[in-house]
Order: structure tokens, then sequence, then C-alpha cells
């Protein structure tokens, strides 16, 4: 699904962040980017989304859409997004003024159109929708609020998958979904993630903690230092991270 | 200096032959002293008034008439409860709802009380008709649309109008006055609403500014809240050539609430200066501000924000903001938030922001699938919802969508598709 | 404890040290002007400056657009010019009247050799003029100039012409022009390029002497990559009548260079009543003219009867950069009118406003700023922050934000809120057994500590020393 080599990309006047990834993601598979502060665990989400604050100075992604591998790094986020992409944010945007339905409804349709679907009306929305608040266990009421404004740290991220939900994506990059979640919300979070989850697409899901991984249970675990990927596993790689920290891996670097 | 001594002679001159009443005489007095404001007094520091006092202009009220069709077209879907032309009230169209009383007077009823500045005065000397509302004790008419328009004979002349609603205890009061003209020639409207607000009252005031492009619009609220009562006021300006909106709110009994909105969206060279003023006379009343501004071209918006909380006005409450969007290069932004407490226990908060739309914003909407071209407009629509939200009358907001979205947003969107 | 115990309790400083001093005649005329350049043995060019300023402050009115009460000012009936009678040539510090060593040791700076403070060198301004400098030569050997600007003009014209009046022209405002024409003294500083000024400079104020105007001027110059801390502190003796202290402090800071200004302003407030106390009218304003420059300006502004005072700063380099970080303390029947200009005219200039204002009493405390963008300044970036609190219910606080913007990429952001000390907090700290004076000197403390901790350390402990001896007595 997705092939990254030896990516190098820095903030625009600024420091490198990456320094040469190497990540292949499959479909149906998930892969969980570990690592601790700063080492650029939420900036690779942010690269692959096309976040504009970044500057790729090195290397490729390449995409696979329909079994032609496309250079991701040529589209603007917003093409990426109507090709599958879709990140989740660690601090999902407040925009006031914007209601939640209307914005969902516009980037629904804009996927439909870039993919050949058919757009859909307010009402056969509201009523696709339905089940996706049920899933999230979310009021409708939701919809009827401006973006994220006012929302808690909670509903911000169930929002968050309310719309992985709706956009049915093919890769979704979770930027520390987890943070900030009680252990309810986490877990209805999580519901969320593995109801969408099917073999046809991918999870990337980039977090500190090992807690959330216990609820989304990754294929691959990788530790990310320094911009390098500096060890690759499976979940036990997670267990032995939340036991042991991470200096044991860093400091032999 | 020479020029301004000479306007305000020309403005004299022509007010001798006028027949004064005694408040106007005081007013008269005043503004023989004091002259038309000039950039040099702190709250007219941003605006330049002498243009549109040309010599030739013509301070009396002049007669004009519209046809139905013209009246029709102006209200843009609007049923008018009144309709004042060239500043006077035109019966044909007058509709009031039950519960209202209505009064013509050629003398002012209002708040003698109030400070006014220059422009005021003028207004209270060459007001022919003084028109009062009563919205009676316990009663809840329903809207009152009050259209305000100006034929072509009003060219080069000013029109001076005069509103005094008293919303009496416990009844629920919608106004909303519309100023428009048929003719996009140099005008100078010139009109003041007076509100008193009685205990447990609410009330919500709507303005809204479409005037021609080379008039001048010079508006003035006045009000006075008193206990447990609610005021909200709207000043909605995307017309005229310049245009001062004074708003000026007296909290003068516990629990009495202002909310002052507004919004001003601006192109061209278009100038708009809104400058509000908010007195906090007596413990645990309540404040809250929201003004937005979208400015475009080479458009200048200002907004000055003057919170007084007085001496022992404990327990008030009070916050403000100004938001200003800048579309173009040249747009120009000035903002004044004003704050003066003199007393120990309250909670005020002001905040001032221009910029552009955020990156962030427009980051969060692309990585969804939306093109650059919609995430600006959708931001956009967003940046001015939030502050028509404000407004409580649905049909009324519904009308200011309508015009913002469809007229005003028309050209921007013009303009993006070239750009793209 | 008596009344006069107690004042003397709150103003350390409020003694007078008898000495004899060199008087000018009351009053200012083209003749003063003319004694104070021929006094300082000045140059034409320089005579000629004061006199211009001198023509034009006489067109002059005095300003009345700050919120403040000024009684009127009889400025004929003011010395102009007031110095301590000395030795005609001082070859070191051991000839400096041991009277005014004494003085500045009471202050806390001690000059002589064997006492002084280790680490900051100390120009020591007494009425009219600079009386001493420590470790000149220690700043001589790595090229850094340090001495009174008098000295500076005979000793170092090219510079002194140079940028002498380049930030605030005479015609600034009425005290810039007043000042023009009678400075007296001040400290000058040139950091050479590429100099990281080896410790910190510092300029001690006393106005010691009656009826006498203090008029001094400092000029900073950093040059390309240098870096200077500055220091500056102000006291004066307790007296019933007023006076007059009309400053103007200069920086220009070229390409990559860095000036840190900061001011612990403890001028005599007058007592309860509001009678005597220092008028405290200061020009300050630094230009960043390089690219990359950076001036910041904190002050800590406790004393003074009135204060006006808005150190600026045009940004004028790009991507150069300034701050202003401000306490301004009011209790009695002080008036304090402070604030900042920035002004924005290069290309990705950001500037920063920190300011937080505390009124006690019968105080009037009020932030006055302008962030202006010019039409050049593309990316421009200010963030504002004004926050006031009240203590007591017949002070007042007010906040006068000026915001200008014409170019479109700039982002402007202000916040301000005012506030009183919540009973919560109050009530949370003395339940942990504090009383009510360690509470609210607690809470003060940390309603500063953001300008706090942008002070040098010393400066810093002696900040927080000042606000709670200020607030001590105005608690009920």
């Amino acid at each position: 699904m997705i092939e990254i080599k030896n990516l190098h990309a820095k903030v625009e006047d600024g420091d490198e962040i990456l320094r040469g990834i190497n990540l292949t993601i499959k479909p149906g598979e998930v892969h969980a980017i570990m690592g601790p502060n700063g080492s650029g665990k939420s900036t690779l989400a942010k690269v692959i989304a096309g976040h504009p604050a970044f500057e790729v100075t090195e290397g490729t992604i390449q995409y696979d859409v329909n079994n032609k591998l496309t250079d991701l790094l040529e589209f603007e986020a917003y093409e990426r997004a109507q090709k599958g992409i879709f990140l989740g944010f660690q601090y999902p945007v407040e925009i006031p003024g914007v209601s939640n339905f209307g914005f969902l409804h516009e980037s629904f349709n804009e996927v439909c159109k870039a993919q050949g679907v058919n757009e859909v009306t307010e009402e056969e929305f509201r009523e696709f929708l339905k089940p996706k608040l049920d899933l999230l266990e979310m009021n409708a009421s939701f919809l009827d609020r401006p973006v994220n404004t006012g929302f808690s740290g909670g509903e911000k991220k169930k929002n968050e998958i309310l719309q992985m939900a709706v956009l049915n994506p093919r890769l979704s990059l979770l930027d520390e979904t987890d943070s900030g979640l009680d252990i309810d919300a986490l877990k209805i979070v999580s519901k969320g993630v593995n109801a969408i989850k099917n073999k046809y697409n991918a999870v990337l899901l980039v977090t500190h903690y090992q807690r959330l991984l216990d609820y989304i249970v990754p294929d691959y675990v990788h530790v990310l230092s320094n911009g390098q990927i500096i060890k690759s596993g499976g979940k036990e790689l997670a267990l032995e991270l939340e036991e042991k920290g991470y200096d044991w891996l860093t400091k032999v670097q | 200096m020479k020029e301004r001594e000479e306007l305000n002679k020309n403005i004299l001159d022509q007010m001798m032959s006028l027949n004064l009443s005694s408040d106007a005489q005081k007013a008269f007095d005043r503004f023989k002293l004091q002259g038309l404001p000039h950039k040099k007094l702190e709250d007219y520091k941003y605006t330049n008034v002498d243009a549109f006092f040309p010599k030739a202009l013509n301070i009396k009220a002049v007669a004009g008439e519209l046809t139905n069709d013209q009246v029709t077209k102006l209200a843009r879907g609007i049923k008018p409860q009144l309709v004042l032309i060239n500043g006077k009230v035109s019966n044909e169209y007058s509709n009031l709802p039950d519960g209202v009383e209505f009064q013509i007077s050629d003398s002012f009823t209002g708040n003698k009380d109030f400070p006014t500045d220059s422009l005021e005065d003028l207004n209270l000397i060459l007001t022919e008709q003084f028109i009062k509302l009563t919205i009676k004790k316990d009663s809840s008419p329903g809207i009152i649309n009050i259209l305000h328009l100006n034929t072509a004979e009003a060219i080069n002349s000013v029109g001076a109008s005069r509103l005094l609603v008293n919303i009496e205890a416990n009844s629920v009061a919608r106004i909303a006055e519309y100023f428009n003209s048929p003719d996009q020639g140099s005008y100078n409207r010139n009109h003041m609403t007076e509100l008193t607000v009685a205990k447990n009252a609410n009330a919500e005031h709507v303005k809204v500014v479409t005037e021609g492009a080379e008039s001048f619009h010079f508006g003035s609220v006045k009000a006075t809240v008193e206990a447990n009562a609610c005021l909200h006021s709207f000043t909605f300006t995307t017309g005229g050539k310049l245009s001062r909106n004074n708003i000026n709110i007296d909290l003068v009994g516990a629990g009495a609430r202002g909310e002052v909105n507004g919004l001003y969206a601006l192109r061209g060279s278009q100038q708009c200066d809104n400058f509000s003023h908010i007195n906090h006379k007596v413990e645990r009343t309540e404040s809250e501000q929201l003004f937005k501004a979208v400015l475009d071209d080479v458009s200048h918006g200002i907004f000055t924000g003057k919170i007084i909380v007085h001496r022992d006005a404990q327990l008030v409450d009070s916050s403000q903001l100004n938001k200003n969007l800048l579309l173009s290069k040249k747009a120009h932004a000035d903002t004044r938030p004003q704050l003066e407490v003199y007393a120990d226990d309250v909670k005020c908060a002001h905040g001032a922001t221009v910029g552009q739309l955020s990156e962030e914003e427009l980051f969060y909407l692309e990585s969804r699938a939306i093109s650059p071209r919609d995430a600006k407009i959708m931001l956009c629509h967003g940046f001015v919802q939030e502050a028509l939200d404000k407004i409580k009358h649905v049909e009324t907001k519904k009308y200011l969508e309508n015009l913002l979205y469809t007229e005003y947003e028309e050209d921007i969107h013009q303009r993006m598709r070239e750009e793209a | 404890m008596s009344q006069s115990d107690l004042q003397g309790s709150e103003y350390k400083y409020g003694f007078y040290t008898d000495i004899e001093t060199e008087d000018f005649p009351k009053g200012l005329n083209e003749d003063i002007v003319r004694r104070i350049s021929a006094k300082k043995e000045e140059p034409e060019w320089l005579l000629d400056y004061r006199l211009k300023a001198f023509r034009h402050w006489k067109t002059l009115k005095h300003p009345n657009w700050a919120k403040l009460d000024i009684p009127a000012i009889d400025f004929e009936d003011l010395y102009y010019y007031s110095a301590p009678k000395k030795k005609p040539e001082l070859s070191s510090l051991e000839e400096v009247d041991p009277e005014l060593l004494a003085t500045f040791e009471k202050l806390g700076i001690p000059l002589g050799e064997q006492k002084r403070i280790s680490g900051v060198a100390v120009d020591a301004v007494f009425d009219s003029v600079s009386v001493a400098t420590t470790y000149k030569e220690d700043l001589e050997k790595v090229g850094v100039i340090f001495c009174s600007i008098s000295e500076a003009v005979k000793d170092h014209p090219e510079l002194v012409k140079k940028y002498l009046g380049t930030v605030v022209p005479y015609t600034d405002n009425f005290y810039a022009a007043l000042n023009c024409a009678v400075f007296s003294d001040g400290s000058f500083v040139y950091i050479p390029k590429g100099v990281t000024c080896p410790m910190d400079l510092s300029t001690y104020f006393r106005i010691n002497a009656k009826e006498t105007g203090q008029f001094e001027r400092t000029l900073v110059v950093a040059d390309e990559g240098s870096f200077v801390n500055y220091l500056e502190g102000c006291t004066a003796p307790q007296r019933d009548e007023n006076q007059l202290h009309a400053a103007i402090v200069e920086l220009v800071a070229l390409d990559d260079a860095t000036i840190r200004y900061s001011t612990v302003q403890n001028w005599y407030a007058g007592d309860k009543d509001g009678k005597g106390g220092i008028y405290n009218f200061v020009t300050k304003r630094g230009n960043c003219l390089g690219k990359n420059s950076n001036i910041s300006w904190t002050q800590v502004e406790a004393g003074s009867a009135i204060t006006w005072k808005y150190p600026g700063c045009n940004l004028i380099g790009d991507n150069s950069q300034g701050s202003f970080y401000s306490v301004a303390l009011t209790n009695h029947k002080m008036q304090a009118d402070t604030g900042t200009k920035m002004v924005h005219i290069g290309k990705n200039t950001k500037s920063t406003i920190i300011s937080k204002g505390i009124s006690a009493e019968e105080s009037e405390n009020n932030y006055r700023g302008l962030v202006k963008i010019m039409p050049s300044a593309d990316g421009a970036k200010n963030y504002s922050q004004c926050d006031s609190m009240l203590v007591g219910a017949a002070c007042s606080a007010n906040t006068f934000p000026y915001i200008d913007v014409k170019n479109n990429t700039a982002t402007v952001e202000h916040e301000a809120s005012t506030t009183k000390i919540s009973e919560d907090q109050l009530f949370y700290l003395q339940s942990r057994g504090m009383d009510m004076e360690k509470c609210i000197s607690m809470i003060v403390n940390g309603f500063c500590s953001q300008v706090f901790k942008e002070l040098p350390l010393e400066f810093s402990v002696e900040a927080v020393k000042l606000l709670e001896l200020k607030l001590e007595n105005s608690i009920g």
C-alpha cells in the first residue's frame, strides 16, 4: 500500500527532523510507531499527509492506488486525502462558525467526487451518519456544533474517528489518538478503529504509550529515535518498551 | 484648518434659519463650540468626516418619493412595519403590530442626560420628525422591521432622523433597522436610535447598513438597560463609502446585560468605524462583545471598544473580542480595545486579533479532501458565521446570511476563480 | 509605630546628602542652554543641536493625552544644572568626594575598588553629572566603551554625532525636546563588532538636589554581532516638593546585535496623601536597525508620583525582534501611564509585549501601547498580553492598546484581563498556614513571574523585595 524509502524532511528553514525513514505497509496491516518525545513520530504522519510546514529533502513515498504506484509527494494535502490518506490529528483544530455537519458533508462529497462515486444530499448523508455516530456513542447534536469548538478532549478524538469512519480511508495515520483520553473514551475510540479496519485498508498508529496497543493490536511496532527507525519488531516490542523505557535503545545509538 | 472653519461656518449659516426647540438650541450651542469632529479628537482619531460635508451640502430635509416597486426591491424580501423615506415616515407602509404604540412629535423626547458628540448634536438640530415606539408592558409583538430609504433628491444633503423605542417591563422586543438607497450618489445620513429597556425586558436591535457606494452613514445607538433586562445589539455593515456606528450602552440596574456584536465586511476603498462604549454603572452587570471584520482591497476597518466599570460596580463580568480578517495586501485594520476599571471585584477581558486565515485550519480542511479554494471559502463563512450566530431573530439572521453569502461573496468567489 | 517610621520603612532611600553643589540660576532660557553647553566644553554642533531643540520646545504645549492628572509645572522655577563641586580632573575613584562615595554605598552601590559589585560595571549619576564609572579599564581591554555621555562627546565625538538623536529626534515630544536642550549627563555605551560584553553594565541614577530637574541622556550602540546586558536603577530623597525627571534613552542595535535593557525604577513616590515625589517623564526607544537585531526592554516601575513612559522599538531590520516586559505597581496616590510602542517596518519582524499592572489604594495604573504594522512588514508577528490586578476598591486600572495593521501577512494577537486576587486563592494559601501578607506577595509574584524571569538575577531579587515592601502597607 505504501512504501517509504530513505525519507528526509525538515521544517522550512529549520532543522532536519526525519533522517532516512524506511517503512513499508501492506493492506490489512496495523503498524505502530513509538518513540520518545521529539523523535519525529508526529512529523512522519504529517509528512505523509502533506503538511505544508515540512519540506521533503530526500527520499520517496510510493503509494499504491489500484495496483498502480504513484509518487505521493507530488500531491497536495487535499489530493492525498481524496486518494484515501487520513490523518487523525493529535490536536484537532477548532474551527468556530463552521458546522461539523457541513464540514463532514463537504469532505465526504469531495472524496466521492474524486473517486468517481455519486455525491449525496444532506438528507442521505444524515442517514449515512447515524450508524457511525452509534458506533462511536456520539449524540447527533454533535453535528450541529462548530467543528471541534468547545469539545472536550475525548469528544475531539471521537470526532476524528467519526471522520475516519465517514471517509473510509485506505491508509489511516492516527497521531497520538490516545492522548488525553480516559479509559472509557479510549475503549470507544479503539472499538471504532477496529470496526473500520479490514483486510483492504491499513492503519499507522503514532503513540508514546503502550496503553493504546492493548486495544488496537499492531502487527508491527517500530521505534523512532532522532528521525530514524532504530528497531522494529512485533507487538511484544511495545511491552518491552513499556517495561524498560526508551533509554536502552537510544543509548546504544 | 481653514477649510474646516469654512465647512463649519457653512453648516452654522444654514442652521440660523432653522426654528429650534430649546433642546435643539442647546445642541446648536454645543455644535457652535466644537464644530464637526476631526482626527485630533481621540474618539475620531481614524475617521475624517470633512470630505462628506462639502460646501454645497444642504442640511435641510428634502422631500422625495419612491414607487412601490422600488420599495419592494430595496426591501429584498423583508416585510417592513415602518418605512421612512428621506427621514420622514411614509404612511403607506405603516403596519405596526398590536402591543406597539406609535407616535410622531416635532420635538425631542429622549434621554437628555446622554453625553453627545457633535454629529449627535447635529442629529438633534436637524431632525424634524421624532418617532417614538412603545413596546407595551408584558407584550411580545414580534419583529418590527424599519426601512430607512433615501431618494435621489437626498444627494448632497444631510438627512437626519431619530427613533426612540421604549421597551417596557417584561416585554420582548425585536427591532431591525435597514439603511438603503436606490441611488448610488453621495448623500449623508444621520440617524439615531435610542432604546430604553425596562426591568426584565428582553430586546434585540439589529442595524443593517447597506447604504449606497458614495454615501456617508452616521448612526448612533444609545441604550439604557435596567435591572435584569437584556439588550442584544448587532451592527452589520457592508455599505456606504464611510460609515461611523456609535453604540453606547448604559447598564443601570443590577443584573442588566448587554450583548453588543457586529460584523463589517468591506471592499474597495470603504471605511467603517465602529465605536462602542459600554458603561457598567452598577454592580452585577454583564457585557459581552464580538466584532468581526472581513477587509478586502484597500478598505479600512476600525473598532474601538470602550468599557468603563464605574466605582463600586462590583461583580461585573465583561468580555470583548475584535477579530479582523485581512483578505488583501492593502487592507487596513485599526483596533483599539479600551478598558477602564474603577471597581476591584470584577472580571474583565478583552482581546483582538488581526491576520489572515489560519494555516492550521486550512491544512485541517485540506487533510479532509477539501480543495484549498473551498477550504478558504468555508473558513471565511465560518469566520462571519460566528458573528451572525449572535443574532437571536432567525429571519433577520437568515436575511443577512443570504445577503452576505450571495451578493457580497459572489465577488470574492469570482476573484478566487480568476486567481486560480 | 509612628507615621514617620512607617514611611521610613517603606522608602529606605529617602535620605538626603548634604553636599556642596554648583547650581545655575533657576529658570530656562537660551543663556542657560549655552551655559550648560559651555560648562561641559561641548563642540559647536552639540550647542546648535541644543538650541534647535530649545527653540522647538518653546513652540510646544504640555502634552495632555495621557490619562494622568499632572499639576502645572512651572519650568521657570526649576534649576537645570546642579553638580557636586569637585576637583577639575579626577584621576582615580579615590579622589571622588567621600561624601558621595558614602551616599552610593548607602544605596547599595559601593563604588570603591575594594567593595564594588563584582561582575557589574557601574556608572553613577548624581543629579546632573556622572561621578564615577567602575571597571572602565577592564572593559576597554575588549574595546567596550562605557563612560559618561559628557566624556563620550569629548573622547568619541564621531560615534556620538553619528547616533545621538537618531532614535528619538528632538521633535519627538515635549519632554524629549526639553531633554535635548538641557541634558546634563548620562551614560554612553559602545559595544564593538562581535563582542559579547564581559560583564553587565549599569547606571545608577540619584536625584539629590532640591527643585532641580534631572535630564539625563543614555545612548547605547551595539555594533554587528555584539551583545550587552544593561541595568538601570533610580532613587531620590523623600521631599515634600515634586521633582522633575525627564530622560531620554536611545538604543541602536546593528546586524545580529542584542541589547537587553532592564530598569528597576524606585524614585520617591510621594507620601500617603500624594505629597511630593518624582515626575518621571521619560522617552526610551530602541532602533533595531540591523537584520536579526534584538532589543528587549524589561522594567519594574514601582516609584515616582507620576510615570509617563513608553519604551519602544522601531523594528527596521528584517527578522529583528523587540520585546517589552513590564511590571508597574502603584499605591498611595501614584499615577502611572506606561506601556510600549512597537513599530514593525522590516520583514518577518517580531514583537512580544507582556505587561502586568498592579494598582493599590487610591492609585491609577494605565497600560497604553501601540502596535503598528507598516505595509513593508511582510510576515510580521506581534503578541501582546496585558493583565491588571486591583488591590482595594479606590484604585483604577485601565488598558488602552492601539493596534494598527497595514499588511495582511501580519499576525497580531492581543489579550488583556483585569481581575482581583480571588478569595479562593487567598483562602487556599491561608489554609496552608500563610498569613495575609505572605499570601498576597506570593500571588503577586506569581502574577509577575513572566516579567521577573527576564531580569538578571540580582535585579530580580531586588524587584521582588521592592514589590513586597510596597504592598506591605497597602493591604488593609
